[in-house]
């Protein structure tokens, strides 16, 4: 049981440019789970796990590990172990003479002792047969499961990974996904984990944290972040294809009940689809960016008549499992995700239909979230309760 | 013909300029021309060197050279480690004391200085930098009077001391230029795991970084090496006991003091060539390596 509590953490960096803020101000506590720094490049991830390795001086704010402040200790004062993307291997030492260095200064056991943990942490990275090679004869793989023994070997608190797996390729990299997630399980250790590849996030992470400009944004769990975006930045970072955001009005429609979202296409002023109009916390006139995840987009082509829009199918990609339609709505391009069964032609006239409980709707100034598709579940669950 | 030289020289530029070979056989003969003109103009002096070391007095003094040798004999250099009139073995001793020493202070000053360049962050890291480079560029005449005065303020004239300071001093420049770029070739990443294994940065640089940086670090030992070996202005100026002299005073005094002793004295210049060429052909496969950092797998 540990926890690690980042307390308002700073770094700013001086230079003859002025100053830069690479991290601002983030807090966030992690026990025993696998939290994610998840984020574009240059937002301040991998500095914020380098200031919590130690490797980085943090300007204000504390770094404690089980209640202590290890803010200004150094790197092997923290017990902290860390996992780098260019595996950080001493090039120049055999692969157990590697597991075993941080053992020999850190710890007062024996050879003999240190040989034993050293086979141990082997054999559950399956390098046992390697021991006695030189890192340079090994695969990205095998190097990385190296670089992660000995990180592990020497039992730290907390475990910190930086983008442990964008050295290896596609295959590799979705089998050390799955060993990670299963030893960081089975070893319940405090784990923080950089990268910039949303899937790795939302598959491994008990916990995301998206960072932007050094900023956290939002923390939650993998659901809890992609139902409930915090703002139009988080929602378009989660998920592939991104949702797709358009700016629109909200309008009364004939249904004095309900409020139609419209957007303006080639002059024209066209109704994407209505809402309640106590569902969602609008009022005629307001300005607002409507979010739908391309997996709520059904597309019907040709068009019928019904609800929803009609858009032009720009393309369609074939994915295997399912196919990306690139709709145009006269400027406007947005995605739908549909059944490989579903295959419209470049061209062709479609109708886009959205079910209103499954749309996200953000402050078009802020970008701040007004109303989401989670948020929206909840309610219907409510509403189904109480009506039972 | 002029037609043809016009589109080898613009062919000649374009390979300069692409990389890109596709040689004709007159663009072949030329690089085997200007290749045997330059192997000729660099190994003629060694080669004359080494038949005069090797020839007898009269073939040397004869009226009418030749290039060949028509007898060999090794009296020159029988002289030079037998009689008592030239203290040859002193010299080469005093040479490979300065040039050893010399070349391993650069080192390891060079080592935590290049570190400190390339991982450290402090003020004035640039202008330092920069500065190195500049103080390279300096020719050793322009500062040998201050140096000189520094020197006798010190009470360091005609001391080994005065030797390994100026040398250290001169060779550190490249030493650090050349350690520089391969450090900064090196993955940092490395280091970092190395102190969160909990080692001091002292250990680190030592334990981590000089293995990984073998290859540069012969290099640079044997550039400095090569430079306190071969020096002459500050020693001619440094020193003045006979005990004391390195190789190439020591060489140029026994020009200035006898009479006709050429072979002796190509004897003993070739015999101050042999240990950097040895060193040289022994260490190459490092000093390659070294020379072209840059390119290190990760």
């Amino acid at each position: 049981m540990v926890e690690l509590k980042l307390e308002d953490v700073t770094k700013r960096y001086d230079d003859a440019q002025g100053t830069e803020t690479a991290v601002d101000g983030v807090s966030l506590v992690a026990e025993d789970e696998l939290v994610v720094l998840l984020g574009p490049s240059g937002c301040g991830k991998t500095t914020t796990l380098r200031m919590i390795a130690g490797l980085e001086s943090v300007t204000s704010g504390r770094i404690r590990i089980e209640g202590e402040d290890v803010t200004d200790r150094h790197p092997s004062d923290r017990s902290i172990a860390m996992v780098f993307q260019d595996y950080g291997l001493y090039r120049t030492m055999s692969v157990g003479e590697n597991i075993g260095y941080g053992l020999k200064h850190s710890t007062d056991l024996s050879a003999r002792e240190r040989r034993n943990k050293v086979d141990a942490m082997a054999a559950k990275f399956g390098i046992e047969d390697l021991l006695d090679r030189d890192v340079a004869e090994l695969s990205g793989g095998q190097k990385q499961r190296v670089a992660l023994g000995r990180a592990m070997v020497r039992e730290p608190d907390v475990f910190l990974l930086d983008e442990p797996l964008a050295s290896l390729d596609a295959k590799l990299r979705s089998e050390m996904r799955t060993e990670l997630q299963q030893l960081q399980a089975e070893m319940d250790i405090t784990t923080v984990y950089v990268t910039h590849d949303q899937k790795e996030a939302m598959t491994m992470a008990d916990r995301i944290a998206i960072l932007d400009d050094g900023v956290l944004q939002q923390s939650g769990s993998p659901e809890a972040v992609y139902r409930n975006p915090a703002s139009r930045f988080v929602a378009d970072f989660l998920g592939n294809p991104p949702m797709n955001q358009i700016e629109v009005v909200a309008a009364p429609c004939g249904d004095p009940d309900r409020l139609a979202l419209r957007c303006v296409v080639n002059g024209e002023s066209v109704t994407l689809l209505t809402v309640a109009r106590d569902d969602q916390s609008l009022s005629p006139g307001d300005e607002v960016v409507l979010g739908m995840r391309p997996e709520t987009l059904s597309v019907t082509s040709p068009p019928a008549e019904g609800p929803g829009f009609e858009a032009i199918v720009a393309m369609t990609e074939y994915q295997g499992n399912d196919n990306f339609v690139h709709l145009r709505l006269g400027e406007m391009e947005f995605t739908a995700v549909v059944p490989p069964s579903s295959q419209p032609a470049s061209g062709e006239p479609c109708r886009v239909t959205v079910d209103p409980q499954e749309i996200y709707l953000f402050d078009s100034e802020s970008g701040d979230a007004i109303r989401t598709a989670g948020e929206s579940m909840i309610d219907r669950t409510l509403a189904s309760e109480s009506s039972s | 013909m002029i037609g043809t030289i016009v589109a080898q020289a613009s062919a000649s530029l374009r390979v300069l300029k692409t990389g890109y070979r596709n040689d004709s056989w007159l663009g072949r003969l030329g690089f085997y021309a200007a290749l045997v003109l330059t192997m000729v103009v660099a190994l003629f002096p060694f080669y004359v060197m080494l038949v005069t070391s090797l020839s007898p007095d009269d073939a040397i003094y004869s009226s009418d050279p030749s290039l060949l040798p028509e007898a060999v004999t090794l009296s020159h250099y029988t002289v030079l480690f037998g009689s008592e009139t030239f203290a040859f073995t002193s010299y080469f001793l005093n040479s490979a004391i300065v040039a050893s020493v010399t070349a391993s202070f650069s080192l390891v000053v060079g080592v935590i200085g290049a570190y400190s360049f390339t991982r450290l962050t402090f003020p004035g890291n640039g202008f330092v930098r920069r500065g190195v480079v500049v103080v390279y560029m300096l020719s050793s005449i322009t500062v040998i009077v201050p140096l000189f005065q520094v020197i006798a303020t010190l009470g360091l004239v005609d001391t080994r001391l005065s030797l390994f300071i100026t040398y250290t001093v001169s060779t550190l420049p490249l030493t650090l230029y050349m350690l520089w770029n391969y450090f900064e070739s090196l993955p940092v990443e490395i280091e970092e795991a190395a102190m969160l294994d909990g080692y001091s940065r002292l250990e680190t640089i030592f334990q981590i970084v000089v293995p990984l940086s073998l290859p540069v670090l012969v290099a640079a030992f044997l550039f400095a090496f090569k430079i306190a070996w071969n020096e002459y202005i500050f020693a001619s100026v440094f020193l003045k006991s006979q005990a004391k002299l390195t190789l190439p005073i020591g060489i140029e005094q026994m020009n200035a003091n006898f009479q006709n002793v050429w072979g002796q004295v190509m004897a003993a210049s070739f015999l101050t060539t042999l240990p950097i060429i040895i060193m040289f052909l022994y260490l190459e496969q490092y000093m390659v390596e070294g020379l072209t950092a840059g390119g290190v797998e990760g």
